[in-house]
C-alpha cells in the first residue's frame, strides 16, 4: 500500500511530464529525479503552512538546481499554495512559471535559481539569521550533482562547517548523470561524503525514491549533537518513473512529445 | 570617506539592530569599533565573496540589512551574477561597499582599479548607485541606506585622506538622488558635474579658474542611478561649457548616464558637453593615484589647462 507522499509523487510526476510536454521544455529527466525528495519534504518534513506562505517561523526550502522548476511549481501546487490550473501556464508566453524556478508572483517559493551554485550560499544567509535570531525553522537546499562542479558551494560548505550551522540541511539529487555525460566522466565526485565530511559536514546517504528510508533519515535531523550542518546525499535515478528516461542522459534536454508522452504517461497512470 | 561610512554605520546601527556588516576579510583597523560596540553584527566571510554575497541575500530575505564590505572590485565584479540574480531580482536590502573606487590603490595594478564599476552596477535593474564627492556626502547617504529601505545599493566610496569639500551650509541641501551644487557661478559660464573623489579636483580647478577672474559652478552626483535628470537638463540648458568629471571609465559611467538623460528632454546643443574620463584600456603602468590621474588626464592641471583650451576655442 502506498503511504500519502508516495501517492503524491505519483501525481507530481505526472505533472512534471505534462508540464514539460505542453511547455516543449527541457529537464523532465532533473525533475523526475527529485519528485520523491520533494514529496516526504512537503508532506512530512518541513514546518509550513500552504495557506501562510510566509508565516516567519516556516521552514524554508530553496531549490539550487532551479532546471527542475516544473516538479517545485507541481509540488507546491498539489500542497495548495496555488490552483493546480496555473501549472499548465508553465513555460507559455506571459506566464510567471519561468522553466527555472522564480518567486515572483508565485507562493512557496523562497528563491528564484537558475544559475547553479547560489542556493547553498542563500541558505547559509537564511540559516545564519535564523542563529542570530535564536529562530528555530531550519532551511533545506536542495542541489544537483553537477552543480557540485561549481565553486561557490564550497566557500558556502567551508562557512557553515566553521559557523557549525546545524539548522541548515543540504540535499544533493546524486543521480550521477549531468548534462552532457556522467558525473565520473564530467568532474568525478567522488569520494563524495569524504569531501563534505572534510569541510565538517555531517552525512547521511540514502536512497533518494524510498520515502520511509527519506522519513527515517530526515527524522534524525540535526543528524549531529556538535552542531555540524547536515548533508544528505541521496542516491537516484535521473528519469525516474518512466523507464526509457531513467539513466539516459538524452532526457536532461529532451522534450517529451508524441507517442514518448503517451508511453510516458501511460507508464506513471499504471504506477499511480 | 572609508572613516566617515564607518562612522556613520557605528552611529545609526544604534537603533537598527537588523544591521549586519559583511567582510571579505578586510578591514584591518577600520572595523574595529563597530565589532567593539556591535560584536553580533559583524561577521568576516573569508576571501570568498560568491558566497559572502549570497549569504547577505539569505540574511536579507530573512529580515536582516546588510553591507558587503571590501575593496575596490571584490564586492561586486566578482560577485557579480550574486548581485544580480540573488540580491537584485529579490530587490533585497543589500548595500555592495567598494573602498577605493577609481584609481585610489593605483599602484596595486589593474586588479584593484575600480574604473568600469558604475557602468556595470548601474546596468544592474533595482540597483541604487551611489558615488559620494567627499568625507560629508559619504555620512549623510551611509545614514540614508540605515534609516531607509532603499533595496540593494551600490556604495563606491574613497579610500582615506579624501578632503572635505562641503562645508555645514552646503551639505545641509543633501538630499538623496538630488545633484548637490557645491559651488555656484552667477555667469552661468563654465559647469563641472563631478562623481566620487573628482570633486576634489573640481573644486581645485575651480579656484585655481577664479584666479584668472573666471568663475564656475560645481555639482556633485552622487547619486549616479536613479540619475537627477532634471537636474542634468536644467545644466545642460544653463552653461556655456559643461565638464563631467569622474574617476572611471569613458564607457557607461557619469558622462553617458547624462547623456541617457537627453533624448526626448532636451533639443539644444550637446557640443559644448565635454567629458573628462578614463580612456577604456587597462594600464600596467605603476602609479599611485595622483600619478595616474596625471597620466590619464585626470589631474587638476591637466583639467584646468582643457577648460582654458575650450573656453579660448569658443572665443
Amino acid at each position: 500500500m502506498q503511504t500519502n507522499s508516495e501517492e503524491f509523487a505519483a501525481k507530481v510526476r505526472r505533472h512534471v511530464v505534462d508540464m514539460t510536454h505542453r511547455g516543449n521544455s527541457s529537464h523532465v529527466g532533473s525533475g523526475l529525479s527529485i519528485v520523491d525528495i520533494l514529496s516526504v519534504l512537503y508532506n512530512d518534513v518541513l514546518n509550513i503552512i500552504p495557506k501562510e506562505p510566509n508565516f516567519a517561523d516556516r521552514d524554508r526550502f530553496i531549490l539550487s538546481k532551479g532546471h527542475s522548476g516544473a516538479a517545485v511549481y507541481a509540488t507546491l501546487a498539489e500542497r495548495g499554495y496555488f490552483p493546480l490550473e496555473l501549472l499548465k501556464t508553465h513555460y507559455q508566453n506571459g506566464s510567471n512559471l519561468s522553466g527555472h524556478v522564480s518567486h515572483k508572483g508565485i507562493p512557496g517559493v523562497e528563491l528564484s535559481t537558475g544559475s547553479l551554485g547560489h542556493g547553498l550560499s542563500v541558505g547559509v544567509g537564511m540559516a545564519l539569521a535564523a542563529k542570530l535570531d535564536s529562530s528555530q525553522w531550519r532551511t533545506f537546499v536542495l542541489l544537483s550533482d553537477g552543480e557540485c562542479d561549481e565553486g561557490s558551494n564550497w566557500e558556502a560548505a567551508l562557512f557553515a562547517g566553521h559557523h557549525l550551522m546545524d539548522n541548515l540541511v543540504a540535499i544533493v539529487d546524486y543521480n550521477k548523470l549531468q548534462s552532457l555525460a556522467s558525473v565520473k566522466e564530467t568532474l568525478n565526485l567522488e569520494p563524495f561524503a569524504d569531501k563534505w565530511k572534510s569541510f565538517g559536514w555531517s552525512v547521511r546517504e540514502v536512497d533518494g525514491h524510498d520515502h520511509k528510508s527519506l522519513r527515517a533519515c530526515f527524522s534524525g535531523l540535526p543528524f549531529d549533537d556538535n552542531g555540524k550542518p547536515n548533508i544528505v546525499i541521496a542516491h537516484t535515478t535521473k528519469g525516474k518513473g518512466v523507464s526509457f528516461m531513467e539513466n539516459n542522459v538524452l532526457w536532461h534536454y529532451r522534450s517529451p512529445q508524441g507517442e514518448e508522452y503517451r508511453l510516458a504517461i501511460e507508464e506513471l497512470d499504471i504506477d499511480a | 570617506m572609508r572613516n566617515s561610512f564607518m562612522r556613520a554605520l557605528e552611529v545609526f546601527t544604534s537603533d537598527h539592530p537588523e544591521i549586519i556588516l559583511m567582510l571579505g576579510d578586510l578591514g584591518f583597523g577600520v572595523v574595529d569599533n563597530f565589532k567593539k560596540l556591535y560584536p553580533t553584527q559583524i561577521i568576516n566571510a573569508g576571501v570568498a565573496e560568491q558566497n559572502m554575497t549570497g549569504m547577505a541575500a539569505g540574511l536579507a530575505l530573512s529580515g536582516k540589512k546588510v553591507f558587503t564590505y571590501s575593496i575596490c572590485n571584490f564586492t561586486t565584479l566578482r560577485p557579480l551574477e550574486f548581485l544580480r540574480n540573488d540580491v537584485a531580482y529579490h530587490d533585497l536590502n543589500v548595500t555592495a561597499v567598494s573602498v577605493g573606487g577609481g584609481l585610489a590603490y593605483g599602484a596595486l595594478g589593474i586588479s584593484h582599479h575600480a574604473t568600469e564599476d558604475l557602468a556595470i552596477l548601474r546596468a544592474i535593474p533595482n540597483m541604487t548607485v551611489f558615488a559620494p564627492g567627499d568625507t560629508l556626502e559619504a555620512y549623510e547617504i551611509t545614514k540614508c541606506i540605515i534609516q531607509e529601505n532603499l533595496g540593494p545599493v551600490y556604495l563606491r566610496i574613497g579610500r582615506a585622506g579624501e578632503a572635505t569639500i562641503h562645508n555645514e551650509e552646503s551639505i545641509s541641501h543633501f538630499k538623496l538622488g538630488k545633484i548637490l551644487q557645491v559651488k555656484a557661478d552667477q555667469t552661468k559660464s563654465v559647469a563641472f558635474v563631478s562623481t566620487g573623489g573628482m570633486l576634489e579636483v573640481a573644486s581645485t580647478v575651480h579656484d585655481k579658474l577664479l584666479e584668472l577672474g573666471i568663475d564656475s559652478s560645481i555639482y556633485s552626483v552622487h547619486t549616479i542611478k536613479p540619475i537627477d535628470e532634471q537636474k542634468i537638463i536644467e545644466i545642460f540648458c544653463s552653461y556655456d561649457f559643461v565638464f563631467s568629471l569622474e574617476e572611471h571609465s569613458i564607457v557607461g559611467g557619469l558622462s553617458s548616464a547624462m547623456l541617457e538623460c537627453l533624448p526626448g528632454r532636451y533639443d539644444g546643443r550637446i557640443n559644448h558637453f565635454h567629458p573628462i574620463a578614463l580612456p577604456s584600456i587597462f594600464t600596467s603602468l605603476v602609479g599611485d593615484q595622483k600619478y595616474l590621474r596625471q597620466r590619464y588626464g585626470l589631474s587638476p592641471d591637466l583639467i584646468y589647462k582643457k577648460v582654458l583650451e575650450t573656453i579660448n576655442l569658443k572665443k
